[in-house]
């Protein structure tokens, strides 16, 4: 049957391309449909929804629906429905383009999301290009703010504060000397380590082995950088990573025997981490901007479990504030138009979840103080031993 | 002196587990030549079916636990078997006409059906998953190296699966019929082995060792995500190209050294190039030694 | 000769279609859908010389592609070079590097090459992850913008053309050297290693051409691809990247132009159809990627050219419950060539 049956090979696979045209056009055709309704206030999200940071994405994109449903409820931006358009990204450039453009070819009136900065950067030119606002959600890569795109904003603050407090404990109030440096080779991990190194320079502490350790943000067994740790005597160590490799960390740190001192950076906070690390994980410390009232925190942590049945991610808060700051100038303009929105974004000054939101002329977050938090009776808490300052 | 030493112990042990998966890997390209992509995800689809039996009110208390991890083990085991059997039966048995490379890209097709099966199943899902059950941290010291007890008895039963898969394929009938199989499988037919049944077994075989493997990392390192099971499934091929793939005791052999040499690479060069030092040294391996470290046989029987 | 006709007006036919798109369409994310599908393709088609035509089964061509695309990112946004100047020392990096990787591995079986080109795929990702000169994990961005005398490229549609051209050229040379002295050669290395050993084929030096002629196509699609991301990192080039370019052929057909192209098109075009449905999108190109290999194993457009050529990867033994094989097929057959290193 299949001998003889070229044209039918033509066929079929002509059916195949035609069909997936129609597929692609009748979706398109659903795009423009909801962009076309102007009354609402169209906020583009592109967030990894699929691959390894698919789980980041989808608590980020939780807590945005949490505050846009509340916005709503509560006559929404300047008399418009916020309504949410999500776009996978996948933390992979060239989907992060594709769905860059979608979300311009829909005519969204602003941009709120992302997490990784290696899908941020391809994205900001293109919503550059459109005069699009973009608000970033978690991406906080010091690259996003060198392009000098007017219409950027990062709601959370670049990582070098982590490392800054991190050394001022590690010298003032733990008195120790000699510290190791691990990061996850990721981006974000990677800059927070170099600032380390060079905060312990200037703070006259020393690097342990000499140089920063690395583990793949994949691996699941530390073993042979623990053995480099230990036989290079580190009294203090500083993960830089994520909170799923650090849960292993500090267990398999635990096992080897080593006994220096944990500091997490402020992505090693999680509930998972508790949970993982288990006794192992009791007394380690961790680096965070501080929260100015526990209360906004806490009730937004309490809705979101509500609502979702799951506890919030790292940077849950994050979205929900990105979120907020765009409805909000969105208000102080009077208009969702996109040029209006990012004039009023630079005078964005309010308390959020995440503490009071500022930014500089470059579209920095401003002004986050920092503060070490200790996990103590399956919780973190503010460490009682402040910093001195 | 001490550090290398120690990274050898490290890396002996990270090679218990490669090699696991690795003899999977190995067993199924001997016979089918067919380098299944999906056999990771084996392995990563046994860690949550092992998570979610665990997390259930069944598990006890004290010693108790360990007795049901026992027989959850061996449950996890035969269910991963028979998800691999199925797997052949759906995808691989169809295909047993096509070019290799079209069952080689529809095992890359059901490796991504097993991962974002899992990633849509409720409960599952992206996230990283804390394991119900983990082992206790208390053990002995080897040459200024912690271990715990429970490395040692992982160490154990990842040699004693791995001596039964060696004998069951080199003492026994069906182990005959296997290498039969994997000779000639025109004659094999003609003496009147039951081809079908013999890959069937071989599946098995491979899926149950993943899954053993799965819950035992489940429980040691005490976290699972989908997406787990790729770089392992990464790990285990290399290691088996490495000892001689189609080859046993190449498998584990070649899970060992790639173990090692993960671990020593990382002390000397640090863990960012380990992956570098590994795949470099397996290709100067296989400029002198084209067919792998113990290929020889392989080579012989072709 | 004839059955090379309607293929050649099938891939015209495409072409014309494709130059046309633009007409149609203003849309700036059909138009960016567009060029990576041509992108894709364009890489389909360097992948295709090495595996389609000489049967060396390569599992980290996208090494290839990062080598294009860093070369070019890195000249151009720290030495300030034009992107056009950068695709020499691209493409003359990749080719160093392919005689590095091919020469001492080349005689290796296919399983083992298949796992030493894959470890070339990490090696290049891992580089690109661990150096300051190629931006470390953030990758590059800011990639300028491509210029063309004067004419400055900037825009999906303009991206969108530059690729086609690029895609035309690589059409019209796998189509031109297939049938050449070297295609020939491939084509022989391919279907019987042993046999063109014996007709005096010199088989490394041919594998090490086909290696060197995949590595130049792709490092080609890089530079002119990177302008079009203004931004790269390493997890663009990983072993998925490299996979997924395997696909593409083999959906279309291993050794086929016109397969590659469709290959090419349904990788990209089916997930980004499916982008409604977010998480399950992936479980849906799985559920294809089988069902196509299942019931068309050679490709939905296998390449015909030779009666009764031997398939590159065809298994060793012949198929079990045919009734009509057996004998015949046994007695024809040889001991694959792929495993005659062994000796």
């Amino acid at each position: 049957m299949f001998r003889n049956s070229k044209s039918m090979r033509f066929a079929t696979s002509g059916l195949l391309v035609t069909g997936l045209v129609a597929l692609s056009i009748s979706f398109q055709a659903g795009g423009v449909a909801s962009a076309a309704s102007k009354s609402n206030f169209v906020i583009g999200v592109p967030l990894p929804m699929t691959g390894a940071e698919a789980s980041a994405g989808t608590e980020i994109f939780n807590a945005m629906k949490l505050a846009a449903s509340k916005i709503n409820s509560q006559g929404g931006v300047a008399g418009h429905k916020i309504v949410l358009n999500e776009q996978d990204s996948a933390c992979d450039a060239t989907t992060a383009v594709n769905a860059a453009n979608l979300l311009v070819s829909a005519h969204v009136n602003a941009i709120a999301g992302e997490y990784c900065s290696s899908a941020a950067l391809p994205e900001q030119p293109i919503f550059s290009r459109a005069g699009i606002p973009v608000v970033f959600a978690a991406a906080n890569s010091p690259a996003l703010l060198t392009g000098h795109f007017k219409n950027t904003f990062l709601t959370l603050a670049s990582g070098s504060g982590d490392a800054a407090e991190a050394a001022a404990f590690f010298k003032q109030d733990l008195k120790e000397t000699k510290i190791a440096i691990i990061d996850d080779q990721s981006a974000y991990g990677t800059a927070i380590a170099d600032a380390m190194s060079a905060d312990l320079r200037s703070n006259g502490l020393t690097l342990a082995g000499g140089a920063i350790q690395a583990v793949p943000a994949t691996q699941t067994d530390f073993s042979s950088v623990i053995a480099a740790v230990k036989s290079s005597g580190a009294t203090g160590i500083f993960w830089t990573g994520y909170y799923a490799q650090a849960a292993l960390l500090v267990k398999q740190l635990a096992a080897a025997g080593v006994k220096a001192t944990f500091v997490g950076s402020e992505a090693a906070i999680d509930a998972t981490f508790i949970t993982g690390a288990g006794s192992a994980g009791i007394g380690t410390y961790a680096t965070e901007f501080v929260s100015p009232s526990g209360k906004a925190i806490n009730l937004f942590n309490a809705h979101y479990r509500k609502a979702f049945k799951s506890a919030p991610g790292p940077y849950s808060s994050y979205g929900y504030d990105a979120i907020q700051i765009l409805a909000r100038a969105g208000n102080a303009a009077k208009s969702i138009q996109p040029s209006k929105i990012i004039a009023a974004l630079r005078k964005t000054n309010f308390v959020g979840v995440t503490g009071r939101i500022k930014f500089s002329p470059v579209g920095a977050r401003l002004g986050m103080p920092e503060e070490v938090l200790v996990v103590k009776n399956g919780q973190y808490v503010k460490n009682s031993v402040q910093p001195k300052l | 002196m001490t550090l290398l030493m120690s990274e050898i112990l490290n890396g002996l042990f990270l090679g218990a587990f490669f090699g696991l998966v690795a003899v999977g890997y190995s067993l199924v390209y001997g016979i089918l030549r067919l380098i299944n992509f999906a056999h990771g995800d084996f392995f990563m689809v046994a860690a949550f079916v092992a998570y979610t039996i665990l997390g259930s009110s069944i598990v006890g208390h004290g010693h108790m636990v360990w007795f049901t991890v026992a027989w959850v083990g061996l449950l996890v085991m035969v269910a991963t078997g028979l998800l691999a059997v199925l797997a052949n039966r759906l995808v691989y048995h169809p295909m047993r006409r096509a070019a290799l490379l079209s069952l080689m890209i529809a095992a890359l097709g059901l490796s991504q059906v097993l991962e974002n099966g899992v990633l849509n199943i409720p409960g599952w899902g992206s996230a990283y998953l804390t394991f119900p059950v983990t082992s206790p941290p208390n053990g002995f010291t080897v040459l200024q190296t912690n271990f715990s007890w429970f490395q040692l008895i992982i160490v154990l039963i990842a040699g004693f699966l791995s001596l039964g898969v060696y004998l069951l394929v080199g003492r026994t009938l069906i182990g005959k019929a296997m290498r039969a199989v994997s000779e000639d499988r025109i004659a094999a037919v003609l003496m009147g082995i039951n081809v079908d049944l013999v890959i069937a077994v071989v599946f098995f075989i491979g899926g149950a060792l993943a899954g053993a493997a799965a819950v035992m990392t489940g429980v040691y390192y005490g976290q699972i995500n989908y997406l787990m099971g790729w770089t392992v499934g990464l790990e285990a091929f290399t290691a088996a190209v490495l000892g001689g793939i189609g080859n046993i005791g190449g498998a584990v052999l070649g899970g060992v050294v790639l173990g090692i040499a993960q671990s020593v690479g990382t002390g000397w060069f640090g863990a960012e190039w380990a992956i570098v030092v590994t795949f470099v040294a397996l290709v100067l391996l296989l400029w002198l030694r084209p067919t792998g470290i113990l290929g020889e046989r392989v080579a012989r029987r072709m | 000769m004839a059955a090379k006709l309607p293929k050649g007006g099938v891939i015209l036919a495409f072409i014309a279609v494709a130059a046309l798109v633009p007409q149609f369409t203003n849309n700036q994310y059909y138009l960016s859908v567009g060029y990576q599908t041509e992108m894709l393709i364009c890489l389909a088609l360097g992948l295709n010389i090495v595996v389609g035509y000489a049967g060396l089964l390569d599992l980290g061509f996208a090494a290839f592609f990062a080598i294009g695309a860093y070369t070019t990112a890195v000249l151009s946004v720290n030495h300030h070079w034009s992107i056009i100047a950068t695709i020499v020392p691209g493409v003359l990096i990749a080719v160093v590097c392919a005689v590095i990787i091919g020469l001492p591995t080349l005689r290796l079986r296919s399983d083992y090459l298949a796992v030493v080109t894959l470890g070339f795929g990490e090696i290049i990702q891992t580089i690109a992850n661990n150096m300051s000169m190629t931006g470390g994990p953030t990758g590059i961005y800011g990639i300028p913008t491509l210029t063309i005398s004067h004419i400055v490229i900037q825009t999906p549609v303009a991206f969108y053309y530059v690729l086609l051209v690029l895609l035309l050229l690589f059409v019209l040379i796998s189509l031109r050297v297939r049938h050449s002295r070297i295609g020939r050669a491939w084509l022989c290395i391919r279907e019987d290693e042993d046999a063109a050993q014996a007709m005096g084929i010199k088989i490394h030096r041919y594998k090490l051409y086909a290696y060197m002629g995949g590595a130049v196509m792709g490092s080609l699609t890089g530079s002119l691809y990177a302008p079009a991301l203004s931004a790269i990192s390493p997890p663009s080039f990983g072993f998925s990247e490299s996979l997924l370019i395997l696909m593409a052929l083999a959906i279309g057909g291993m050794g086929s132009v016109s397969g590659a192209i469709l290959g090419g098109m349904i990788v990209v075009i089916l997930p980004e159809a499916f982008r409604q449905f977010a998480q399950t999108r992936l479980l849906v190109f799985g559920l294809v990627l089988i069902i196509v290999m299942m019931t068309r194993p050679r490709g939905l457009l296998p390449e015909n050219a030779f009666r009764g050529f031997r398939w590159p990867f065809r298994r060793r033994v012949a198929p079990l419950d045919g009734a009509v094989i057996p004998m015949v097929a046994t007695a024809s057959s040889p001991s694959a060539s792929s495993e005659e290193d062994d000796r």
